[in-house]
């Protein structure tokens, strides 16, 4: 069984489109407006993170442990 | 929304001036007068970085200005155009949530940066057969033989269209690039985007047809599978979504390609930074985004009112967001007006901010990475055979018509 992972958005390649928002509200917010950060909280389903991550249009989202 | 053109040239966005450089035209905006209301337009202009940026950002400037036209208008409107303006009503570049964000979950996995990666060799290899095409001539338009087919036949590919079809849809995108850019000054720009898109809809509806009775790997049969198995999507939707695709996948890369090969002609000493450093050149698709990139402006419809500098944008105005001036404000970059392809810096708007940041951005990027590094490699001693240069007269795109080059064989 994989650990769960978080997942981290880089705030200063982030271009604020909020595809991950839509993809999983629960662990994506608005930080200030502009750009997402993550809820930081544990997320059990590894599809999910990687939908996450591969959803960014500028790679600014990894999984982080 | 129609603006009827007038014979004052004054204020005139698509004046010869203003389209051969766009750059001194609304840079002088920007400087004298950064929220512009322009009478001829009846329209906002607004040129700053961080106004654009902000205006991206803020959903009182909504994306959706076909719908209420529409409703306005449908009564006295044609029935052609009014088909035509239902098509595009229904593109997702035109939408506000939810429905914008219904429709990009749909579609985004296809252009997401690591299923665009999966593309990078089968673009190569397009982009290498298109130059062999060409490459023992001499002489090229670099517009028709490289920078339209290779984003066509990539798009075409993906969505499931034949590659020999694309002179077809190269005709239908060309009517309906009048209408979608903002060609005002063009009086048959409705009749003939009417014919366009009647055109384009009809062809696309038998592609629907048929890999709905025989699915392939493709994007229109995961939009048939979206409609027919989820009911995420209506039919008139995975129509108007196909259109989109295909137009929108090659019409704004084939202007990328074209103008930052045109930059790099006319800036020699960049490009031979970019031969003698091929790992630059995805910097400096960066920099052709910002310096000369394919989207001029962008059109808004205000859903509120907006104080801004001063000046109250009304409920119901039209705006036109300038990335073309944002991206040569001084206040956000330093010699703005110096093309230099080790800049670094990709805070530039070309595909926009927020929302609706450019689906495809991460495979125009792919495309024209590609596009610039083989043609420089294969071709090292491309030169310029043009005087002047023919910009397509349209206020949202900036693209050539030709580029007419020549090279040693």
């Amino acid at each position: 069984v994989s650990r769960p992972k978080r997942i981290a958005i880089d705030q200063d390649i982030c271009v604020g489109s909020q595809t991950c928002i839509a993809i999983a509200p629960e662990h994506v917010e608005l930080a200030d407006g502009l750009h997402t950060r993550s809820r930081g909280l544990p997320i059990d389903d590894p599809e999910l993170v990687d939908e996450l991550v591969e959803s960014c249009p500028v790679a600014a989202i990894r999984a982080v442990d | 929304m129609t603006v009827e053109p007038i014979t004052d040239d004054a204020g005139n966005l698509l004046g010869p001036e203003a389209v051969a450089d766009p750059y001194g035209f609304f840079g002088a905006l920007r400087e004298d007068d950064p929220v512009h209301w322009n009478e001829r337009y009846r329209s906002w202009v607004i040129t700053r970085y961080a106004d654009v940026a902000a205006a991206f950002r803020d959903e009182r400037f909504s994306a959706d200005r076909i719908g209420p036209y529409l409703e306005a208008s449908s009564r006295t409107m044609d029935g052609g155009l009014r088909a035509t303006f239902a098509v595009l009503s229904d593109w997702l570049v035109f939408k506000d949530p939810p429905d914008h964000t219904r429709l990009r979950r749909l579609v985004h996995r296809a252009f997401t940066p690591r299923a665009v990666t999966r593309m990078q060799e089968r673009v190569a290899s397009i982009a290498d057969e298109l130059i062999d095409a060409f490459a023992d001539d001499g002489e090229a338009d670099l517009i028709e033989s490289f920078a339209y087919p290779l984003p066509a036949i990539v798009i075409a590919e993906m969505l499931g269209v034949p590659a020999e079809d694309r002179d077809l849809f190269k005709r239908w995108s060309d009517d309906l690039s009048g209408l979608v850019f903002g060609g005002m000054e063009d009086p048959n720009r409705h009749r003939r985007a009417v014919s366009g898109m009647a055109e384009l809809v009809e062809y696309l509806e038998g592609l629907i047809q048929r890999y709905t009775a025989q699915p392939e790997e493709n994007l229109i049969t995961s939009l048939v599978r979206a409609r027919e198995e989820h009911d995420q999507l209506s039919e008139a939707e995975v129509v108007a979504t196909c259109t989109l695709l295909l137009f929108g996948g090659h019409e704004t890369t084939t202007n990328l390609i074209g103008n930052g090969l045109l930059a790099l002609l006319e800036h020699p000493a960049e490009r031979r930074r970019l031969q003698e450093d091929p790992a630059l050149t995805k910097g400096a698709v960066e920099e052709i985004l910002r310096f000369d990139g394919p989207a001029k402006a962008v059109a808004r419809l205000m859903k509120d009112d907006v104080v801004l500098h001063g000046r109250t944008l009304r409920r119901g105005d039209r705006v036109f967001l300038v990335p073309a001036a944002a991206n040569r404000d001084p206040r956000q970059f330093a010699e703005p007006d110096r093309f230099d392809v080790g800049r670094g810096d990709s805070s530039h708007l070309g595909f926009g901010f927020g929302i609706h940041y450019c689906l495809g951005a991460p495979l125009a990027r792919l495309e024209g990475t590609i596009a610039i590094r083989l043609l420089l490699e294969r071709l090292p001693s491309l030169a310029l055979a043009a005087e002047s240069l023919d910009w397509h007269p349209v206020l949202l795109s900036r693209g050539l018509r030709r580029l007419p080059v020549v090279f040693g064989t």
